[in-house]
């Protein structure tokens, strides 16, 4: 009796084994037009009572189990294209690669991209603003020139400092805490021309991701956020080119197979004439000036065989700003990567990318025989992996590992004498290593419920050639001045002068409360290692990046965020989220009064160190799309800091602390050929210092805080109106594939100075005797403009 | 610094929408600190230590009013007592000779005592170089400058890292170096570096720095010009000073207030002193252009 309970319960198990053995569907997702990679599309089928949803990773792929063999239907979609459904009879693991046609209809293929299926409802991932090109284009822009950071600005979460500053702040953090990448290159300066534009070029973006919080394990080395910018590989199919003319710089994009369905590229280039245009209206030396930038973008790839796929990317662009013989200042980044897709089986995909990213800048006084030169960069090479493993429909995981060596130029600096000798007073290199290994699991522990977890291990070694130096701790009534150099230690090349591991975990949860609504959670913890140091209001592309050393510790965060998500309306074209976090920073870096950080051997001996906290609440409300869309966003939010030494060991506003921003983007299309758009901004003015008194000493009149406070008072609030129309002017008749529009537009349209700081100056009259308080604005008037934009 | 003001300068002019507009701010009241201006050498001159009060911002400015009736006395190494004597000047305390101050490397003492507050410091009488020669050299005008004379002075820092010293110059006895030109050395260059030590002063220093591009040195013009020795805290001083009094614009660095060398010897007052104590060795160069 026994045994034969045993064989059915065996039998049962054998049965079970054989019923229960899944399939995959893998393959990619793809624009049939250029055979880009669609990493947005949603993928779902059903099987029984059970909906299975996937969704592809950033190079289009995708994989999902199916329970047992048989006929499924598969939906792929993605708002501006076709939905396809596609009749599958599984087997075997199956491939299944999709390319998905753009709507056609002008006035469906100008909408932005909505989320109507309610994905942000219901990925696992929060804190995350996703961009798409064409809702970028519809912002009114700066001279008419669209730009990926400037509309980042308008989401919830992100601020500046004002016009000119060459960073962007998220949820107060500062501008070096923001992981910027391109193609997975590191940038260290995302901007030309002092911060008014930044280094993406609109023709070639094809997906930008900003990732505020509940940073995935896959990433690391910057507290505050992840830009992700993706650029297009080059139309696999036909070749396409756009570009257009500006009243500040002009673009042309060429792309194109190099052999139709197996290898393309894509070659981009940007240049500014602002210097050429100014010229009649320069006078006597200064019409010499030179001030330009330029940028080139260049990418090829090639497609082996259906597992394999190789890119290379590249990425060179320069500012440059002289008067011939007097003076002259050029500064740019450089990067390369090499890429590999490989597609193991129908559940593991890997990328592994080589990459090469140089920021530098020169400056140059004089010329010939009296003439000074600083040189200053930061160049990294890196070696990454990334793995994702679609388990089965209930768990991913994704792991990896990155490797970067660092080496910094603070400053190499040789003054030419008259004689003609030269006098180096260069700082030494410094030199680093940084790595990171992850492990990120997502479980979909029901369809209501998504966890994930993940770890990540990072390591820094700041290695020799070099030296260590120590210095003398000052008394705590005395910590706002230079320490004192005590002792200096070599270090031979490679040797480890100072290491660091930090365990960084990372955790997210979503709870789906019905199919339109959802709560998300997530805990990380982030470490970075490399800083960059000014003191400046804004930053200056003059600022240095320094390693962690054995003085300057890594700094840390760790940031807990909550939010509610909801889609709602008619067709739930509405999206409404609300997000609270909280961030507790470490080691923040801060400088004594009067700190000197350039070209300074003893820079470590003028900073201090500190703690600081972030805390707000952000709205968010979009519609997707319609004739009308837009968004409205509102953060109220907090950053402060407290270290000793600086306003009496309280706690003090940060510089980047904006308590209220509001934006809102609206965008109408009246008919077919015409779509205005408009943008108001409102940001609560940023803290300063005043002073209360002023003295004198040696005939010279110096102003004075009696207070000793640091970012007690705040400037006028920041705000502005900005309008712009497009008008599309469709075909010509002459080559039916060019297609062209005219953009107009105007930025600060009601004029405002918006006070970028407020310093303070003796009487600029003579013989006025009274100082004065200055407001300085960058942009202080209307800024009008046209821009020629085609396509073919 | 130089370098941030030319920077900010031709940005300002080519993007030509940016602006300034004087406005009206209400500040924090002031709270009537005691300022110490003691600046001493070893010429032979009347040597005067300038006490005052601070003011609000915004008050007229030269009206700070003057301190009176204190008590001024510096001590050196040896114990001997030099008196600071209130003139008629109100706020002014003086020392008929600065050649009295003659232990050049010793310490001496300041004490100032007003009322409760008794504000002490100490400095090293720092030494300085003799000057080897001054010249001069006629420049025709150009686009930004009318004729005139570049004067140039050789001179070498004093062996031994950290030397700083603080160059004036005179133009027929009134002093040139204005809040955006003040000339000090560390060493013989502008900042700390070992490779600067001993050496003849760098151009900037030596020629740069002590002509004023908006009152340039004319034909029988008398130019003085004074390599003065002040301790490294004056230095770092009047670096903060002039960043202070010239900080502005789109790279403007928070402001922070310049820190003094006095202490209260009165542990029960809260009362502090602004301003600096330092002396030094001086010397100067003179003649007239010819």
């Amino acid at each position: 009796m026994k045994l034969k309970i045993a064989a059915f319960l065996f039998s049962l198990v054998i049965a079970h084994q054989v019923t229960s053995q899944s399939f995959t569907i893998s393959g990619s997702v793809k624009d049939s037009a250029s055979g880009e990679a669609l990493s947005d599309a949603i993928i779902t089928t059903s099987a029984g009572n059970s909906y299975i949803d996937a969704y592809p990773n950033n190079y289009g792929f995708y994989s999902l189990s199916v329970p047992q063999a048989g006929e499924y239907k598969v939906r792929f979609t993605l708002p501006g294209f076709i939905t396809q459904l596609i009749s599958i009879n599984v087997s075997a693991n199956t491939t299944l690669n999709v390319n998905l046609v753009k709507k056609i209809n002008t006035i469906e293929a100008a909408v932005i991209k909505g989320k109507k299926d309610g994905e942000d409802v219901s990925k696992t991932e929060m804190s995350v603003n996703k961009l798409d090109i064409g809702q970028i284009k519809r912002i009114p822009a700066l001279l008419g020139e669209v730009d990926v950071v400037r509309s980042l600005q308008l989401l919830p979460g992100v601020s500046t400092v004002g016009e000119g500053a060459s960073g962007f702040n998220v949820r107060g953090g500062n501008i070096d805490q923001n992981l910027v990448l391109l193609d997975e290159a590191p940038v260290f300066n995302s901007s030309h021309l002092f911060g008014f534009f930044s280094v993406f070029n609109p023709d070639v973006v094809r997906n930008v991701t900003l990732v505020k919080g509940g940073i995935p394990a896959a990433y690391g080395g910057r507290l505050s956020s992840v830009l992700d910018v993706r650029s297009k590989e080059g139309n696999i199919k036909e070749y396409q080119g756009t570009g257009g003319v500006g009243a500040i710089f002009s673009r042309f994009a060429l792309e194109g197979p190099i052999k139709k369905n197996k290898s393309s590229f894509i070659i981009a280039g940007r240049r500014s004439y602002i210097d050429v245009l100014a010229k009649p209206f320069l006078k006597n030396d200064l019409k010499d000036a030179i001030f330009n930038f330029w940028d080139v973008t260049a990418k090829v790839n090639y497609v082996f065989s259906p597992m394999d796929r190789v890119f290379v990317s590249s990425y060179f662009g320069r500012d440059k700003f002289a008067f011939p013989g007097a003076f002259q200042f050029d500064w740019g980044s450089q990067t390369l990567t090499a890429r590999w897709n490989h597609t193991f089986n129908s559940k593991l995909f890997m990328n592994s990318t080589a990459i090469y990213s140089k920021y530098d800048y020169r400056i140059v006084f004089g010329s010939g025989k009296d003439q000074f030169d600083w040189n200053s960069d930061i160049t990294n090479y890196s070696f990454k992996t990334d793995l994702n493993y679609f388990i089965n429909n209930k768990h991913t995981l994704d792991f990896g590992a990155i490797g970067t060596y660092y080496n910094f130029r603070p400053g190499e600096a040789t003054a030419t004498a008259t004689n003609g000798t030269k006098i180096n007073f260069s700082l030494p290199n410094k030199y680093a290593f940084e790595s990171g290994i992850y492990v990120d699991e997502e479980f979909k522990v029901t369809r209501k419920i998504n966890l994930k977890g993940g770890f990540r291990l990072s390591y820094f070694n700041y290695l020799g050639k070099g030296k260590a130096y120590y210095y003398k701790e000052n008394p705590d009534n005395a910590k706002n001045q230079p320490r004192e150099l005590l002792r200096t230690e070599s270090f031979a090349g490679g040797k480890s002068i100072a290491h660091y591991f930090n365990p960084e975990p990372r955790f997210s949860a979503k709870f789906q409360l019905d199919s339109f609504s959802s709560i998300k959670a997530s805990y990380n913890r982030m470490a970075q290692y490399i800083h960059l140091i000014s003191n400046t209001t804004a930053s200056v592309p003059l600022d240095v990046w320094l390693p962690t050393t054995n003085n300057v510790k890594p700094e840390l965060a760790d940031q807990v965020a909550i939010g509610y998500f909801r889609n709602f309306g008619k067709k739930y074209l509405f999206e409404f989220s609300v997000e609270t976090y909280y961030k507790a920073l470490q080691n923040q870096i801060n400088y004594i009064d009067g700190a000197s950080l350039l070209l300074n051997e003893t820079v470590e001996g003028e900073l201090l160190y500190g703690t600081g906290r972030a805390y707000g609440a952000e709205f968010y409300l979009k519609k997707a799309s319609g004739k009308f869309t837009g968004w409205l966003s509102y953060t109220i939010a907090r950053t402060e800091l407290i270290v000793k030494g600086i306003n009496n060991d309280e706690y003090f506003p940060s510089r980047f602390n904006r308590p209220h921003n509001i934006n809102l983007v609206l965008s109408y299309d009246i008919t077919p050929k015409w779509t205005v758009s408009s943008t108001f901004t409102y940001q609560a003015g940023t803290p300063a210092t005043f002073p209360t008194s002023q003295y004198s000493f040696q005939g010279y009149n110096i102003p004075h805080n009696a207070n000793n406070s640091r970012n007690d008072v705040n400037i006028p609030a920041y705000h502005r109106l900005d309008v712009s129309a497009i008008h599309e002017l469709g075909k010509w008749k002459r080559w039916k594939k060019w297609s062209h529009e005219i953009v107009f537009g105007a930025y600060n349209v009601y004029n405002r100075r918006n006070p970028f700081s407020i310093y303070f100056q003796s009487p600029s009259v003579v013989g006025a005797v009274k100082n004065e308080a200055i407001r300085f604005s960058v942009i202080g008037s209307i800024v009008p403009s046209i821009t020629y934009n085609f396509k073919f | 610094m130089k370098i941030k003001f030319l920077y900010f300068l031709v940005l300002l002019i080519v993007t030509q929408t940016a602006c300034e507009d004087k406005i009206e701010v209400e500040l924090k009241a002031d709270k009537k600190e005691m300022v110490i201006d003691a600046v001493l050498t070893n010429n032979p001159t009347i040597q005067t230590i300038k006490l005052s009060q601070t003011i609000g911002y915004f008050d007229n400015i030269g009206s700070n009013p003057p301190i009176q009736n204190a008590q001024v006395y510096m001590v050196d190494e040896s114990f001997k007592v030099f008196n600071f004597i209130e003139s008629t000047q109100p706020g002014e305390y003086n020392y008929p000779t600065g050649a009295d101050f003659d232990m050049i490397g010793s310490n001496y003492a300041l004490f100032v005592i007003n009322g409760i507050d008794t504000f002490f410091s100490v400095c090293t009488m720092n030494p300085s170089p003799k000057i080897d020669t001054l010249f001069w050299k006629f420049e025709k005008g150009g686009s930004f400058l009318g004729d005139r004379y570049e004067a140039e002075f050789l001179a070498n820092d004093l062996p031994g890292v950290g030397n700083t010293y603080w160059i004036r110059t005179y133009k027929n006895d009134s002093f040139q170096n204005g809040v955006d030109n003040i000339n000090i050395a560390y060493d013989a260059a502008f900042s700390p570096g070992a490779k600067y030590d001993g050496i003849e002063f760098i151009v900037p220093i030596r020629r740069l720095g002590i002509n004023n591009f908006n009152n340039p040195f004319q034909l029988n013009d008398k130019i003085r010009v004074e390599i003065y020795g002040i301790s490294n805290e004056f230095y770092l001083f009047l670096n903060l000073a002039s960043e202070q009094i010239n900080n502005g614009g789109l790279f403007a660095t928070p402001p922070a207030n310049v820190p003094s060398n006095f202490t209260n010897q009165n542990k029960q007052s809260k009362a502090r002193a602004n301003g600096f104590f330092v002396i030094g060795e001086s010397n100067s160069w003179s003649d007239v252009i010819k």
